[in-house]
C-alpha cells in the first residue's frame, strides 16, 4: 500500500482512506468466513464419523453451532460499521453527534491498533455533541491523529480518544491521549503534515503535545 | 493419511484450533498457537515436518516469524496464508519465496494437506 503525499488534493487523499478502511474490514470479514469454513468442514467431519459408527455427543454439535452463530454476528458487526463508514461520504456537510462519529473511528481503527499490539480505548461525555461539518473529513483527521499517537508504540501502548466537554463559547476539541509520551519526531512524521491539511479544511486547530494531540473544531449547533 | 508434526500459527484463536482439530481426525499431530512469539517458543522446544503461518498478526508479522525460523532452521518448510489474493502491504510481497507456498483463505483442507506433503516431499 502506498503512503498517502501530504501535497496530493484532499480528495485523493480522503479515496485513500476509504480505500485503507475498506480493505481492512475486508481483511477481518475473510478471517470471519475463514473460521466459518473451518466449523463447517468440522461439521462434515463430525458427520462422516458418526456415519461410520463413531459416537456424536449432540454437545459438540450445539457447541460448534454457537460458535458459527458468534462468527456471523461479528460479521454482521463489521458489516454495520463498513455501511455506516460508506454512508458517511453521502453529504460533503452533516450535522452530527460527535460521540457516533468517534466511536466509529475507534472500531473502525481497532485493528490497526491490535496489529501494533496496542489498545484503543475511548472517553466521550453523557450529552450528545452536535456539530455540523465535513463528516468524512473529520473521521479521516481521527484516524490519522490516531496513526500518530501509534508510531513507535511500545508494546501495550494504551491510547484513548476523548470527546472533551466543551470550553469557552462551546467549541469542541477531540484529544487523542497516549499513555506514553509521544516522541518529537512526531512533527516530523508525514500523517502529522496530512492531519495538518485536513485540520485547515475543517477550519480547525491542530496541538501536538507529549501527551496527546488535540484537534480543535467549531462551535456546537445550537 | 497424516504422520506429520505441524505447526499451525494464527491469531484467529477458533479458526487455528478448529483447524487444529480437524487435521488431528486426519492422524496429523499439530500444536497450535495464536501469535509469532509463541511460534518460535514452540519452534525452539519441538521438531515439526512444516510450519502453517498466517501473514497478518498483531506483534510479530508471519513474515517476521517466518525471517526468525529461517535463522535456525533454514530448510524447515513454511506455508504462508493470506487472506486476499492482492498482498496488503509492501511487508506481505517481500520475500515470499522463502516460503514453500502460501494459500489463501479460506483454506480447504484437503488442499492445506496437499501442500503440505508437497513440501515436505521437495524438502526431502
Amino acid at each position: 500500500m502506498s503512503e498517502p503525499d501530504p501535497g496530493a488534493p484532499l480528495l485523493e487523499q480522503k479515496l485513500m482512506f476509504f480505500g485503507r478502511i475498506s480493505a481492512s474490514l475486508s481483511h477481518e470479514l475473510k478471517n470471519v468466513l475463514a473460521t466459518i469454513n473451518e466449523f463447517s468442514g468440522l461439521l462434515d467431519d463430525l458427520s462422516q464419523a458418526a456415519a461410520s459408527g463413531r459416537a456424536l455427543k449432540p454437545e459438540r454439535l450445539q457447541s460448534v453451532c454457537g460458535k458459527i452463530a458468534n462468527q456471523i454476528g461479528r460479521g454482521e458487526e463489521l458489516i454495520r460499521r463498513m455501511n455506516r463508514f460508506s454512508h458517511s461520504v453521502d453529504e460533503p456537510v452533516a450535522s452530527v453527534d460527535l460521540r457516533e462519529v468517534l466511536a466509529l473511528v475507534c472500531d473502525l481503527c481497532n485493528r490497526f491498533a491490535k496489529l501494533r499490539q496496542a489498545t484503543l480505548e475511548r472517553r466521550f461525555p453523557d450529552a450528545p455533541q452536535v456539530l455540523t461539518l465535513d463528516t468524512f473529513a473529520l473521521e479521516y483527521a481521527v484516524a490519522l491523529a490516531i496513526d500518530l499517537a501509534l508510531q513507535g508504540a511500545s508494546e501495550q501502548r494504551r491510547v484513548t480518544v476523548a470527546l472533551l466537554e466543551p470550553a469557552s463559547r462551546g467549541r469542541c476539541q477531540i484529544a487523542v491521549e497516549s499513555a506514553d509520551p509521544l516522541g518529537p519526531e512526531l512533527a516530523q512524521a508525514t500523517e502529522h503534515a496530512l492531519l495538518a491539511g485536513v485540520m485547515a479544511h475543517l477550519g480547525g486547530t491542530l496541538d501536538v503535545a507529549p501527551e496527546r494531540i488535540v484537534l480543535g473544531l467549531g462551535g456546537l449547533d445550537a | 493419511m497424516g504422520g506429520m508434526r505441524v505447526l499451525l500459527v494464527d491469531d484467529e484463536p477458533e479458526l487455528v484450533h478448529t483447524m487444529a482439530e480437524r487435521l488431528e481426525i486426519r492422524d496429523f499431530e499439530v500444536d497450535a498457537v495464536t501469535s509469532g512469539a509463541a511460534a518460535l517458543e514452540k519452534i525452539k522446544s519441538e521438531a515439526y515436518d512444516v510450519v502453517v503461518i498466517d501473514l497478518k498478526m498483531p506483534g510479530m508479522s508471519g513474515h517476521a516469524v517466518m525471517t526468525a525460523v529461517r535463522v535456525e532452521h533454514p530448510r524447515l518448510p513454511i506455508i504462508l496464508l493470506t487472506g486476499h489474493g492482492a498482498a496488503e502491504d509492501d511487508e506481505e510481497n517481500a520475500d515470499l519465496d522463502q516460503a514453500c507456498a502460501y494459500l489463501f483463505k479460506p483454506i480447504n483442507i484437503d488442499e492445506l494437506i496437499r501442500t503440505m506433503r508437497e513440501c515436505v516431499k521437495v524438502d526431502e
